[in-house]
């Protein structure tokens, strides 16, 4: 290996040899060895630049990260799906608000989704008003709507580990 | 997936739902992800979405994840990346889009009287440079993949990431320039490791 080689190298991949392609660490460690002056003046200013680097650490993750994460992992049931998209992406919102005078209406999004659903579960209960007014005969259907005919009452999962 | 994968036992048994193996994949993987889209982005509560999202691809694929020449660990890298690299195009179009905003002399004097270290100033410099100048940096320094491994993420040739990599150097040493990192071993000593975070 040529010092020039070598200067390139501490270049582009800085003063830890063992970060070096494979290849070419044996005849970096003999320039080394050999105590080349260009060699050995390259490794120092590139070593002094990666204890720059170093200086940028990321904290570690917070443990209410970690839950999240672990929490998704977990097997869910259809519905429990759209409820953590709700709760996620209203979470979302409201955190991209905080730091976004821009985003200020994004958390609206959230509240006019609830509204929404809210209007669609009013509109379902006026049918069913409506629906037992007009019928003639006293409404054996009503008796009939137990929890067991409803979309919740057909899925047998065992979501208390949710 | 080579034979040789270190993460593949693991990943087989987070294909099976066992709730160990979730922890233990959180644990070994979320740091390295946090880190690499943590410097990517230059916002923790960014990187920290990103994070997320890799996981629930994690949890989605692991059952089936199919055997092939990428490691399973390129492979998260390459999915971080897309997702960094789709917020950072979305920053570049709400910047474009919003007004520069009013100066706000407290917080200035809040930010001039706030601990200007070191760290922040890498992490400035970082920032600062251009994308792929900064995934070369984060992938090969800070992430300690190979050479091999950080061109075929980045689809360059090796000739091609040691440019960039000699590039983004020079432009932190330019940026840095009046740091003085604290050294532990003389000028000219032989001492070849560089100092990295863990």
């Amino acid at each position: 290996m040529t010092p020039q080689r070598f200067v390139a190298l501490t270049d582009a991949y800085g003063a830890a040899i063992e970060h070096w392609p494979q290849a070419e660490r044996a005849a970096a460690l003999a320039l080394i060895e050999q105590r080349e002056p260009l060699a050995l003046a390259a490794l120092a200013d590139a070593r002094q630049l990666d204890r720059l680097l170093a200086a940028h650490v990321v904290a570690a993750p917070a443990p209410a990260l970690v839950s999240r994460i672990v929490a998704e992992a977990r097997p869910v049931a259809p519905w429990q799906r759209w409820r953590r998209w709700f709760i996620g992406s209203t979470q979302r919102d409201l955190r991209h608000d905080r730091r976004s005078p821009a985003g200020n209406g994004a958390s609206l999004r959230g509240v006019a989704l609830l509204g929404v659903g809210v209007g669609v579960a009013g509109i379902a209960a006026g049918i069913l008003m409506v629906s037992l007014l007009t019928q003639t005969v006293a409404a054996p259907g009503l008796t009939e709507l137990t929890y067991s005919s409803t979309a919740f009452g057909s899925l047998t999962q065992d979501w208390s580990n949710e | 997936m080579t034979a040789e994968d270190p993460d593949a036992d693991l990943l087989a048994r987070v294909g099976n739902q066992e709730p160990d193996a979730v922890r233990e994949m959180v644990a070994r993987k979320l740091p390295r992800l946090l880190s690499l889209a943590t410097r990517m982005l230059g916002d923790r509560h960014e990187a920290e979405d990103v994070a997320q999202e890799v996981f629930i691809r994690i949890w989605k694929h692991a059952a089936r994840w199919q055997s092939g020449s990428a490691r399973f660990d390129t492979w998260l890298h390459r999915v971080a990346l897309n997702q960094c690299y789709d917020r950072l195009r979305r920053q570049r179009e709400a910047a474009l889009d919003e007004l520069p905003e009013q100066t706000d002399p407290a917080a200035a004097l809040d930010d001039t009287l706030a601990d200007a270290g070191r760290a922040r100033r890498v992490a400035a410099a970082l920032a600062a440079l251009p994308s792929r100048q900064r995934e070369a940096l984060v992938l090969q320094y800070y992430q300690e993949l190979s050479n091999a491994q950080t061109a075929e993420l980045m689809g360059v040739t090796i000739e091609a990431l040691e440019s960039l990599l000699a590039r983004a150097r020079r432009s932190m040493r330019q940026q840095l320039a009046g740091e003085r990192p604290e050294l532990d071993a003389g000028p000219g000593g032989n001492n070849v490791d560089g100092g990295k975070p863990r």
